[in-house]
Order: structure tokens, then sequence, then C-alpha cells
């Protein structure tokens, strides 16, 4: 596979996001997923001459459900950007990465 | 242009694009609070006629010669190679010999489907299913499947080279964000 141009490699300190924001975002894209396609339910129930049978509000769920997924996926898409230009020390971590435990063999 | 220093036996753990595999990749290192940089390893093995650095990587067509020029001029690549590695009893050269053996080793899928239900933090599905394509105990036998940063931690771990490597114990599990890590934080000190 073909690598993109990039700024040059350096063997200045390294850098590393330390932010758990994003793994908190992946690990509740389900249950934003989930409640958005609760709350369209509710919504589509309380929305005044909107009229919809069950099939039709389901299907309103189900969209909404995909547009939440949808909008996560993104956002976590550019979390790994940020990620990878603080790699490349073009932006500053949110939070220092701690220094893991050292190798023991 | 200024490219990483690089060895025979160096460890790169890169980025390599933005498909959809390289994302989810990504994704798996985030749900386990690693970095979400790396999606991929390449050992570096040689140099070829014309300078060009040339490693070994796992793939899913099987492990297979690479390029690393590009790799080793992205500055989001991480290598090990200011890593101390014993060479007292010729580790590298049966390192080396190793990974020459390794070309055409098949994709470890079942390791795939185990980091990812590590991932989403379902270890006793992933215990379960390691039987099925358990990876042999006997030593300096190199296993049957492997993936890419898998690839490099057997051969680390092999008996007979013995160098230090994340995920010591697990190298099946071991994912490029292990890798990516272990050079940025110089682990190996």
């Amino acid at each position: 596979m073909a690598v993109e141009s990039n700024p040059p490699a350096t063997t200045s300190a390294p850098v590393a996001e330390g932010s758990l924001l994003g793994r908190g975002v992946a690990l509740l894209t389900p249950v934003f997923a989930i409640a958005a396609g609760w709350i369209a339910g509710v919504v589509a129930h309380l929305v005044p001459g909107a009229n919809l049978d069950q099939t039709q509000i389901v299907a309103f769920m189900i969209a909404v459900s995909t547009s939440a997924l949808t909008a996560a996926w993104k956002w976590l898409q550019g979390w790994q950007q940020h990620e990878s230009l603080v790699a490349q020390g073009l932006a500053p971590p949110r939070k220092q990465a701690p220094t893991p435990k050292k190798a023991t063999s | 242009m200024n490219a990483l220093a690089a060895a025979p036996g160096d460890v790169l753990a890169v980025w390599d694009g933005d498909g959809p595999g390289a994302e989810l990749i990504r994704l798996g290192a985030l749900l386990e609070g690693k970095p979400a940089v790396a999606n991929h390893v390449v050992i570096v093995t040689h140099q070829d006629q014309v300078g060009r650095w040339m490693g070994i990587q796992g793939q899913p067509g099987g492990v297979g010669p690479v390029d690393c020029t590009p790799y080793l001029s992205d500055a989001r690549t991480r290598s090990n190679n200011a890593q101390p590695r014993l060479d007292d009893h010729a580790q590298l050269a049966t390192f080396l010999a190793s990974a020459a053996k390794s070309l055409g080793i098949a994709y470890d899928w079942v390791a795939i489907g185990e980091n990812a239900l590590q991932a989403l933090h379902v270890q006793d599905l992933s215990k379960e299913i390691d039987p099925l394509w358990r990876w042999p105990s006997d030593h300096n036998l190199l296993p049957g499947h492997v993936v890419c940063s898998s690839l490099a931690a057997m051969l680390y771990d092999l008996p007979a080279v013995g160098w230090a490597h994340p995920d010591l114990g697990e190298e099946r599990q071991c994912a490029p964000a292990d890798w990516w890590q272990w050079s940025n934080a110089q682990s190996w000190g």
C-alpha cells in the first residue's frame, strides 16, 4: 500500500496523546446509538400531527440510530487524525501520555 | 530527508493509510486505551543493492517482503532501533534466518478475532477460541499463522533470540499499538 507524503521523521522526544476521550467515545458509541433511537421513537410519538404507524416509527428510529453511529464514526476518524498530528509533533496532546511500565525481561 | 536510522532486526510500528481496515485496527487500539496511531508493523531485515531498507511483514496474503523506505521517513513511525539487542550467540543471524523462514506463513484470522474480543473486553470468549489454532508450544517452532505485530513478537521471543518485546507471554495478541507504545516510550530501558 502506498504511503502518502508526510513530514519527515525525527528523533526528537516522543510524544503521544494520553487523553482517554477517544476511548470514552468509542466505548459509549453503542449507548449513543441506542439512546438516539429511543429518543427518536419518543419524539415520533409526541410530535402532534405526525401520525406515524409502527413500521414508520421503527424506520425513523433506525435512521436516527444510523445517523448517530455515522457521527460517532466520523468523530473517531477525526480523533485518529488528531493522534496522528500529535505523533508528528504538529499538534499538542490534550494530555501527555504517562510512561508505561518498563519491560521485565 | 531526515529518515529514521535503521538496522536489521528493527521493528517499525507504522501508520499505513486511512482505509476502513486500518481505521478499524486503530479503533480497536482506542477501545483498549492504547495510542491510535499505528495499524501495521514491519520488520527490517536488510538493505537491497540500491541501499533501500527492506523487511518482512505479516499480511492477509501471507508473510511477504516490504520496502521500508516510506515508513522510515514518516514522522508517525516509531522504531526500536535504539533498543539494545544481544548478539553474543548469533541471535541476529538466528532472527534473520527465522524471518526468512517465516515468508509465506498464513494470516492469523483467529488472532484477529481474539484481538477483537479482547478490545470488547470479552476475554473469556477470546480464550475459548484460542485452542482452535493454538500456536506451537515446543521451543523454536514457528507458528502456522501470524499477523504483522505477532510475527515480530514471535521472532523476538524465540528462545534462540530472546530479545525484550511487548506482550511478553502473550505474543499472539501483540498489536501494532503495543509496538508503537513500546518504541515511543522506549520501554526496553
